[in-house]
């Protein structure tokens, strides 16, 4: 009689009732017959219901079991409910990262897409600076493990002054049978000098596919900020290695340029 | 040194990539260039620089380079060779 169809009923009666101690749901046989002949107390959800459907203990004490398993039951259901949509969503920010990522790297140019701008470097950067000494730029190299490429400089330095354009040269043999597309990243040592390190134009950032067998050169094109002679910091500064790494790279299926660092 | 390091990312360069000399068009210029710097010692001097300006020239006129006027590359203008 109080089965599934009852359990409703009652859930949806008792639900106010929720914090109502255990204890006062029940009543005694003396109190009942109290309350019927006595002038109206104030009574408990659980005892106005028992007495309006004339319940005996036994049957409250069924309904208020089924009632407090269905709320259980709901509870459950709810924190279940909340956990599986954080998975859910958890696992959707892991598969949009990718795309995420990309697009935000379009839009800043950060680590992918050059943003040139031609006009960042005005005709009067190109003073050269009255320095007592001039600057040694080194040119080093290294190429990835799975890049059958032989990445040389073409001279092993260049004494310049700030504010003077030099032209370097780099030599690139891919001695594989299989035209490979390599990718250049560069770095310049020491690290605070970087920032007055302009590049007018160089190979890095994008493709350079070499034929299988072919030897290409690559020329850098660039000066150091006469900035830099201003600077406090880099009074003792008089050797800048600009080093230059190629990375093996593929197009993937989006058509994207992505290195590879695995053969 | 008491200033730790400030993480540097690098910056393209202004004008973008070269694109490869694949036909080796420009080898020639190329070569006389780094002749002449290997005669200086690899000093930056001014005619080695104008070997540097016949290389961009030769890249320009075909097709490597976007042409840009000589001030712009920091190069000395036509009139001013000797």
């Amino acid at each position: 009689m109080f089965g599934l169809r009852a359990a409703p009923r009652a859930f949806r009666a008792f639900k106010p009732i929720l914090l109502t101690p255990l204890r006062s749901f029940r009543l005694s046989h003396h109190a009942l017959g109290e309350l019927t002949a006595a002038p109206k107390k104030r009574l408990t959800g659980f005892q106005e219901h028992q007495l309006k459907h004339n319940l005996s203990n036994d049957e409250m004490a069924t309904l208020y079991r089924e009632y407090r398993e269905e709320k259980t039951r709901k509870r459950n259901l709810t924190i279940g409910l909340y956990f599986s949509s954080i998975a859910v969503v958890t696992l959707a920010l892991g598969y949009a990262s990718v795309p995420l990522y990309r697009l935000i790297c379009q839009r800043t140019g950060w680590g992918g897409t050059p943003i040139t701008d031609q006009t960042k470097f005005t005709p009067d950067k190109f003073v050269p600076v009255d320095l007592d000494h001039k600057i040694r730029i080194s040119f080093t190299t290294q190429t990835s493990g799975i890049l059958p490429w032989k990445f040389t400089p073409q001279q092993r330095e260049v004494y310049l002054t700030p504010g003077e354009t030099a032209l370097a040269f780099y030599k690139a043999k891919n001695y594989s049978d299989k035209d490979i597309i390599g990718m250049a990243t560069y770095s310049v040592t020491p690290d605070h000098v970087a920032p007055y390190f302009n590049k007018i134009q160089c190979f890095c950032f994008e493709e350079q596919r070499l034929l299988a067998g072919e030897e290409v050169d690559m020329p850098v094109f660039f000066f150091i900020d006469p900035e830099f002679a201003s600077d406090p910091a880099m009074r003792n500064i008089d050797d800048v290695v600009l080093h230059y790494t190629f990375f093996k790279a593929r197009y993937d299926d989006d058509g994207e340029l992505t290195p590879e660092v695995s053969a | 040194m008491s200033a730790p390091p400030k993480s540097w990312t690098p910056t393209p360069p202004e004008r973008g990539s070269f694109p490869l000399d694949h036909d080796g068009e420009c080898t020639a210029a190329m070569k006389k260039y780094l002749k002449c710097m290997k005669l200086v010692k690899n000093d930056n001097s001014h005619n080695c620089r104008l070997l540097a300006k016949d290389y961009l020239e030769c890249r320009m006129n075909n097709q490597l380079m976007d042409r840009a006027p000589w001030n712009e590359l920091g190069l000395p203008e036509n009139d001013e060779k000797k």
